[in-house]
């Protein structure tokens, strides 16, 4: 529970970091809480995984303008895909080249599965639609190397976090 | 082991129930109070990290700045006195104006009703033109209401009420469409976004001369937006002499990226 507290927190201020600090100096669009699921994917469990991207959407769904549940569909489909491609395909060691071709490889199909489930909801009468050759064109790139540029400095936000869960939780153990 | 019977498909099946049920309960509304609750608490750590960040942008663009502020103070100086002499023949016109409007029993010109809103939060993602705003329906406040900037500079609209809190889609979003009018020649046009960069002016006749510069105010053709509300300036020309309508990029007056203090028109 101390565990997903403290990564609830991280998202919120991964958020702020993209939003309050990063976005006035005009360093956007990116995407941190999807470097973060990306670096799950690889260095995490399967389960904590798949919990990290589901609450990693719904805080963006809360805060972002399109209908709830799109962002979340976007980062559990992300993990799975990449998940399958990493551990069942390539089942190799998780290294630098596969990580930041994972967080490439994640931006490309979190932009094209974006647009694929704003399409879906518009036919249930949603009334935001993605203007979708701009996104492509304007906002992809720019996604892209941001997203690469913050990996590294993720990757150690994560490590960092996973070893203060350690701290947090060994007392416990101890107990028990 | 066929796959549905696997743990794995049991876990990915469990998380695309919460969704669902997260999806039904926002539609229904249930969540409405949380999600107030959670964007007042970000919206107001986002504001204060956000003030923080910009005056330290602010102080470093200062230093970069500083060997221009003479040439710049200079500029400024003549452009000062410039708009004070179109200030005052503007006031002479008005006083004339609304001398004849009362000579002619012509309706005065209404003024607009505010109301002072915050900006909580600005959409992270990117996929919207979106902020959420302080206030909602228990302000009195209602779909579709426009929202501007101090000076009468047009931002956006209303999309999504809550009870204390509203959505507000910005100008630049390309669900949103305004009628529109080019100060100087009184060329008219639909106004929509260009994907958060800029504005696209278009539909305006052949006929009609835009030039570069020119402000561009709403028409208040449509009930949405009353008309003289500043949307922004032409920039560039996107059309030809063949096309059939001219086309024309407009910057928009407003800095749509740092927006923190905003006025409903009731």
């Amino acid at each position: 529970m101390r565990r997903i507290i403290l990564w609830f927190f991280t998202i919120i201020i991964l958020i702020l970091i993209q939003t309050a600090i990063l976005a006035p100096f005009r360093l956007l669009p990116m995407n941190l809480p999807l470097v973060l699921v990306v670096v799950s994917l690889l260095f995490a469990s399967f389960n904590f995984g798949l919990t990290l991207a589901l609450g990693s959407g719904i805080v963006l769904d809360i805060l972002s303008g399109l209908p709830d549940g799109v962002f979340a569909i976007a980062f559990v489909l992300v993990f799975l895909l990449l998940y399958f491609i990493v551990h069942n395909i390539l089942t190799k060691e998780p290294n630098m080249l596969i990580l930041f071709s994972a967080v490439a490889a994640g931006t490309l199909v979190y932009y094209i599965l974006m647009i694929g489930i704003t399409e879906f909801f518009s036919f249930f009468g949603s009334r935001h639609l993605i203007d979708v050759k701009g996104v492509l064109i304007m906002d992809l790139a720019k996604n892209l190397i941001f997203n690469l540029v913050f990996t590294y400095p993720v990757l150690q936000v994560y490590l960092w976090i996973e070893k203060l869960t350690q701290k947090i939780t060994k007392p416990n153990a101890q107990s028990i | 082991m066929r796959f549905i019977y696997t743990k794995t498909f049991a876990k990915i099946f469990t998380i695309f129930v919460i969704l669902a049920f997260f999806i039904i309960l926002d539609a229904t509304g249930y969540i409405t109070f949380f999600k107030n609750w959670f964007l007042e608490g970000f919206g107001f750590i986002e504001t204060r990290v956000s003030n923080l960040s910009n005056d330290v942008k602010s102080g470093l663009s200062t230093i970069f700045t500083i060997k221009r502020l003479a040439h710049d103070n200079a500029l400024l100086n003549q452009t000062v006195d410039q708009l004070s002499f179109e200030n005052a023949r503007l006031k002479s016109a008005q006083d004339e104006n609304s001398a004849l409007r009362k000579a002619l029993n012509f309706k005065q010109q209404s003024t607009f009703n505010l109301l002072a809103v915050n900006v909580l939060t600005l959409d992270p993602t990117g996929f919207t033109q979106t902020i959420t705003i302080d206030k909602g329906q228990s302000s009195g406040l209602k779909v579709n209401q426009p929202i501007v900037v101090s000076p009468g500079i047009l931002v956006g609209k209303i999309t999504k009420l809550y009870n204390d809190s509203a959505e507000v889609t910005l100008i630049t979003d390309p669900s949103i469409t305004v009628n529109a009018e080019v100060v100087d020649s009184g060329a008219r046009g639909l106004l929509r976004g260009e994907h958060g960069l800029s504005l696209l002016l278009d539909l305006v006749t052949q006929n009609e001369l835009i030039k570069s510069g020119d402000s561009v105010i709403s028409s208040g053709l449509s009930d949405d937006y009353p008309r003289g509300l500043l949307i922004g300036q032409v920039s560039a020309f996107r059309s030809n002499a063949t096309d059939l309508f001219q086309k024309a990029y407009v910057s928009p007056a407003a800095d749509l990226r740092n927006l923190r203090f905003l006025f409903a028109i009731q």
